[in-house]
């Protein structure tokens, strides 16, 4: 696994280290220590510096990084500013102690030999303060590694992108992968910084000891065989990968779940087999809104959206009941995205991802449920499994037991990982998921039919850039193909195969565009 | 020569004046000692002749010109000054220590070799065996000897000292007063020091300022002091010693 993903390993331990975590501590050492300084010698503006970088710190990293979002979009950009920021409080607050630690004899005999201020400063304080600013940037370097790990959420890429991946695709090799990797970085730095310190101690120099040593030379080395080792089947492929210049690069992107990934995946590969153009794989992003706004700034071209979404989530508009028609419900959505927002719903890719409402395939034999209203008659006895979202939500259960007139005997609220194995091992008659789960097939649930047509519809369409689908048409012609291509049946399969880590989701895809085209666009 | 005349000085943490009108003439090349107990002001009166603090009201002229008219670095690079436990820069060597001054006055790197390497031989230091020691590897005799060595190093004309040895044991502080009596009978600059220890104001000093409460009780050679009290503070300190050494006298031999 390593082997294979070599490449990407350089390529996000580069961003991990060098745009997450070096800019980042850089940035902040250039704020933090005139700061810290300043904070040292006016005393009336230490209260507003250590509260102004003390507050960065306590806002949660994600929370941090969606606050950024409207600022600065998404990427690397808002994800420096933000690990600048947590970065700050350790190096302004250790310059402020560091400088406050020198001990007042020789200040004052500085002073009194003629030291003007400046010289002091340079000359006696800072390098006097110097370890303890080193400690600063030392705590700030390690928090960065880590943190840095949570910008994949608004596409920053880094060794986070492993992590984000391994858990949405519950594949825990991935996981550690990045886990490790963000470990290695951390401890190597950790270790660099505390040696230098140790260097750059008032007075005479210890020697470094040999422990120490070889725990740098084998930082460096292991660094060293990344950078400049390429696995044999990599080689070719380096080489040839200067993309022409001139072609557009399409940007897609997607949510971060596994659903999300394939479709996002299956546009890739599609627009790369039918136009030829290279695509930049923007995957991952965290949640609707994060997808939302970098496809109307213009930072990513294509994602996949749900009608129900957009017009709920991203319109903040109601359901109407001729919205049920799914041709209906996509001319008032586009209405909205092409008069304000400048993009375009293409056609439905065939699958509508909507709650479900399932029970065990052996059950619903044999007591005959096949419709949601067929629950009514034993709703009372029924113990049902929902997550808290669902159970909370006006569209969720509580609209559910109106519409359709029925109370169930229990309710338990899930985690939503925990759900299926519930069902699984009897805990639970019925629960929610959605329609295109991976695990329906793998736990043999039946979706009971939603007769009464509560659940608004979820049809999964690509949304795209008009700007793109004007300059290149072609883009939008190679999409439609893939209209009604994928059943619900279809995309339970492939989220199960996904999840069930065997392929690559690029293998998945792609053999997966073989079958259809075989049977004929 | 160095004049304080009705100097003042007050703090904001207490009421009365640390320093209380306070008139001093210096002659050139003389040592005095301003002598006290801790709070009497005379550390405040050393601060105020290199300007680490500036007077009230009242005036300090330093070689005829008022330190209010002078640059107060400048000034300060012109005055060596030593202080209690030395002082020293801990991440600097012995001959960095020495020579800071020396470049602080722009002085081109040999001159500054050559006379960091003279003011620790003047101070019996050893250059090629200390010079790249640093403060951490020194004891205290040492330390304050390379304080006293930096002080020196640039030909001061004036040398202020505050509790220069007051924080070294018996034996060493001997030796190092010893030497700086030496220094001062070959150098003859102009010295002030602050000290608590009379017996130290006594060995030094060629005129002792017994101070007390921000006031100047007395100025005047031992000799005056002793035999001449004006006030009843200047009496009851300098016959003490003489009380306590005639415990000595009356313990008879035999017994």
């Amino acid at each position: 696994m390593i082997l294979e993903r070599w490449p990407e390993i350089q390529s996000r331990l580069t961003e991990h280290l060098v745009l997450l975590t070096l800019v980042p501590v850089l940035l902040a050492i250039l704020i933090g220590v005139p700061l810290g300084i300043l904070a040292h010698r006016n005393e009336k503006s230490r209260g507003a510096i250590l509260s102004g970088v003390g507050i960065a710190q306590t806002i949660p990293s994600l929370a941090m990084l969606a606050l950024l979002l409207p600022l600065l979009g998404i990427g690397k950009p808002p994800a420096i500013a933000a690990l600048t920021l947590y970065a700050l409080l350790p190096i302004t607050q250790n310059t402020l102690v560091g400088l406050a630690g020198a001990p007042t004899t020789t200040l004052e005999a500085a002073r009194g030999m003629g030291f003007n201020s400046r010289q002091s400063l340079f000359q006696i304080e800072i390098p006097l303060a110097f370890p303890v600013i080193l400690g600063g940037i030392r705590t700030a370097t390690v928090t960065c590694v880590g943190v840095a790990t949570l910008s994949t959420f608004i596409g920053a890429g880094g060794l986070g992108d492993f992590i984000s991946r391994g858990l949405s695709l519950n594949n825990i090799p991935l996981l550690c992968l990045g886990a490790a990797s963000a470990a290695f970085v951390a401890l190597g730095l950790d270790g660099v910084l505390e040696a230098l310190s140790h260097m750059t101690r008032p007075g005479r120099k210890a020697p470094i000891s040999i422990f120490r040593k070889l725990y740098i030379i084998s930082f460096v080395l292991v660094l060293g065989v990344i950078y400049f080792y390429t696995p044999e089947q990599h080689r070719a492929h380096t080489a040839s990968a200067q993309s022409l210049p001139d072609t557009p690069v399409i940007r897609v992107s997607g949510k971060n779940f596994t659903e999300q990934m394939i479709l996002a995946e299956m546009m890739a590969q599609q627009i790369e087999r039918v136009t030829g153009y290279p695509v930049e794989r923007k995957f991952n992003l965290g949640g609707t809104i994060i997808c939302h706004n970098a496809l109307i700034n213009g930072e990513i071209d294509i994602y996949v959206e749900y009608t129900g979404t957009a017009l709920t989530a991203i319109l903040k508009e109601s359901l109407r009941p001729e919205d049920l028609e799914t041709e209906k419900l996509l001319d008032r959505i586009n209405a909205h995205y092409s008069d304000e927002l400048n993009c375009e719903f293409l056609s439905p890719l065939g699958f509508n991802n909507t709650y479900a409402i399932m029970v065990k395939s052996d059950i619903s034999e044999a007591k005959e449920w096949n419709k949601i209203s067929d629950l009514k008659s034993d709703a009372a006895d029924l113990r049902a499994g929902f997550n808290s979202e669902f159970s909370e939500r006006e569209d969720g259960y509580p609209g559910l037991a109106r519409a359709y007139n029925l109370k169930f005997g229990a309710i338990q609220n899930l985690a939503p990982e925990l759900i299926y194995q519930a069902i699984d091992v009897g805990q639970v008659d019925l629960i929610c998921g959605f329609s295109t789960d991976g695990k329906i097939p793998q736990y043999d649930l039946k979706i009971l039919e939603d007769d009464q047509n509560f659940f608004p519809p979820y049809e999964a369409i690509p949304v795209v850039r008009q700007e793109i689908l004007e300059t290149y048409p072609e883009i939008g012609e190679a999409l439609e193909k893939l209209n009604g291509k994928i059943r619900n049946s279809d995309m339970q399969q492939l989220n199960q195969r996904a999840e069930s880590g065997e392929q690559t989701i690029p293998a998945i895809v792609s053999d997966f565009l073989n079958q259809i085209s075989q049977s004929g666009f | 020569m160095i004049e304080l005349l009705e100097v003042t000085k007050s703090f904001d943490t207490q009421p009365q004046p640390a320093v209380d009108h306070f008139s001093l003439c210096v002659q050139s090349g003389e040592t005095v000692a301003l002598l006290g107990s801790s709070g009497c002001g005379k550390s405040t009166t050393l601060k105020m002749i290199n300007r680490l603090l500036d007077p009230d009201s009242g005036k300090i002229l330093i070689r005829g010109t008022a330190t209010t008219d002078q640059d107060p670095v400048l000034l300060k690079r012109s005055i060596g000054y030593v202080i209690q436990d030395a002082g020293l820069f801990p991440h600097w060597n012995v001959f960095k220590n020495v020579g800071a001054v020396l470049k602080l006055l722009g002085e081109p790197e040999s001159v500054v070799r050559k006379k960091s390497q003279q003011a620790l031989e003047m101070t019996q230091l050893d250059p090629t065996e200390f010079g790249t020691r640093f403060p951490e590897e020194l004891s205290g005799g040492q330390r304050q000897r390379v304080g006293v060595a930096r002080a020196l190093a640039f030909d001061p004309d004036i040398v202020l000292m505050d509790e220069p040895f007051s924080a070294l044991d018996g034996v060493v502080r001997d030796q190092i007063q010893d030497l700086f009596l030496d220094l001062k009978s070959r150098l003859k600059m102009t010295t002030i020091f602050v000290t608590h220890d009379l017996f130290e104001a006594l060995k030094m000093a060629d005129r002792i300022a017994v101070m007390h409460e921000g006031r100047l009780e007395q100025f005047g050679t031992a000799s005056e002091l002793i035999h001449q009290p004006e006030t009843e503070f200047v009496k009851d300190l300098f016959s003490k010693p003489a009380r306590q050494l005639s415990l000595f006298q009356d313990i008879q031999p035999g017994k």
